[in-house]
């Protein structure tokens, strides 16, 4: 990790015992600041991270996966240094090789956010199950109609903001939710975004940490939940 | 197509619904509409020719259903209340636990073979 870095890559976990170390292990060569977001896990997720150099915070009571990302961009934020946020899942769907190619798309001045995707050309999408790229397609044309956005995928949790996109940022969905909270943010501030191919992996063990369509119901009542006053 | 007058109602109120739970809703709202209801509940009761007749002009049928469905409607209402202030408590708790990981956060080891300058 180089102290004057200006790539902070935050990282929400909640019980990834299982993964923790690999993803962490990743980020070992590379020179970013990882900020690591232990939300309440009941496991040695934050015992296994605290074994790299890294940044951890902890959410004594589990609050959520989008919480976990607020509280990793608030930290991030405090750090005049942190030009560049970016958000990295902890169950090693990611590839950290992915990173430096968004930022860079960042750098060229052009994007507020890169988003990911593993829908477009060049990207990598590993071990997928057709009814969740069915999901996920469906959750395409949702956000479309919603927020106005034209992506390929909605629910990619490897992103890059650019500091003063960070700072207009404020994630009030805790839960899964969280991912079209954002998209719905960069409408509603007019954040200049992109989408840039990545590639996923998709293991039996991220497949059952993943989401359902029980979860897509959920995401759904929370959006529309938001609107009770 | 024509509309009867209770699925006039029924789609009014369903309107007024999100429309009070998502803009209107305050304290006093609250307070307003569960005292109006109430007090509408009392009289209702107290008066069920004057429920029959209520409910003979829209054409639910009787009064009893009538009450039935004021009910119902005033329930959901009290419940959508609920949920904002279970909402809002929990967006307090979660400043809260926030604050404390923000004023806490813990350094991993450093392994001075990987630092990189």
């Amino acid at each position: 990790m180089n102290p004057s870095c200006p790539i902070w890559v935050i990282i929400p976990a909640f019980n990834e015992e299982k993964t923790i170390a690999g993803v962490l292990s990743e980020f070992s060569s590379l020179p970013y600041h990882v900020v690591v977001v232990d939300d309440g896990s009941t496991d040695r997720t934050a015992e296994l991270a605290l074994q790299f150099p890294i940044t951890l915070l902890k959410h004594i009571i589990n609050q959520g996966q989008g919480a976990a990302l607020q509280t990793g961009i608030c930290y991030s934020l405090s750090f005049l240094e942190a030009a560049y946020l970016v958000t990295f899942d902890a169950d090693g769907q990611h590839c950290t090789a992915d990173i430096a190619r968004l930022v860079e798309i960042c750098q060229s001045g052009s994007y507020d956010v890169v988003l990911g995707s593993r829908f477009l050309k060049g990207s990598r999408c590993v071990g997928i199950r057709s009814g969740w790229r069915i999901l996920l397609k469906l959750a395409v044309q949702f956000t479309r109609l919603i927020t106005g956005l034209k992506l390929t995928d909605t629910h990619n949790g490897l992103r890059v903001f650019t500091r003063p996109a960070a700072t207009k940022l404020n994630l009030m969905q805790n839960g899964m939710a969280h991912a079209s909270e954002i998209l719905s943010q960069i409408a509603v501030h007019h954040l200049r975004y992109c989408e840039a191919p990545v590639t996923i992996i998709y293991t039996d063990y991220s497949r059952s940490k993943g989401q359902s369509i029980f979860t897509s119901i959920n995401i759904i009542w929370d959006i529309l939940e938001a609107r009770l006053r | 197509m024509s509309f009867q007058i209770d699925q006039i109602l029924i789609i009014g109120a369903l309107v007024f619904f999100v429309f009070y739970v998502s803009v209107l809703r305050t304290n006093l709202t609250d307070r307003l509409l569960y005292f109006i209801s109430a007090l509408l509940g009392v009289i209702l009761v107290i008066n069920p020719e004057l429920a029959n007749r209520i409910a003979q002009a829209v054409g639910i049928g009787r009064g009893a259903d009538l009450l039935l469905y004021l009910f119902i409607l005033v329930s959901l209402f009290y419940f959508a209340g609920l949920r904002a202030d279970i909402k809002r408590l929990n967006r307090q708790l979660t400043a809260i636990v926030r604050e404390i990981a923000l004023q806490n956060p813990q350094n991993g080891q450093i392994d001075e073979n990987n630092e990189k300058s």
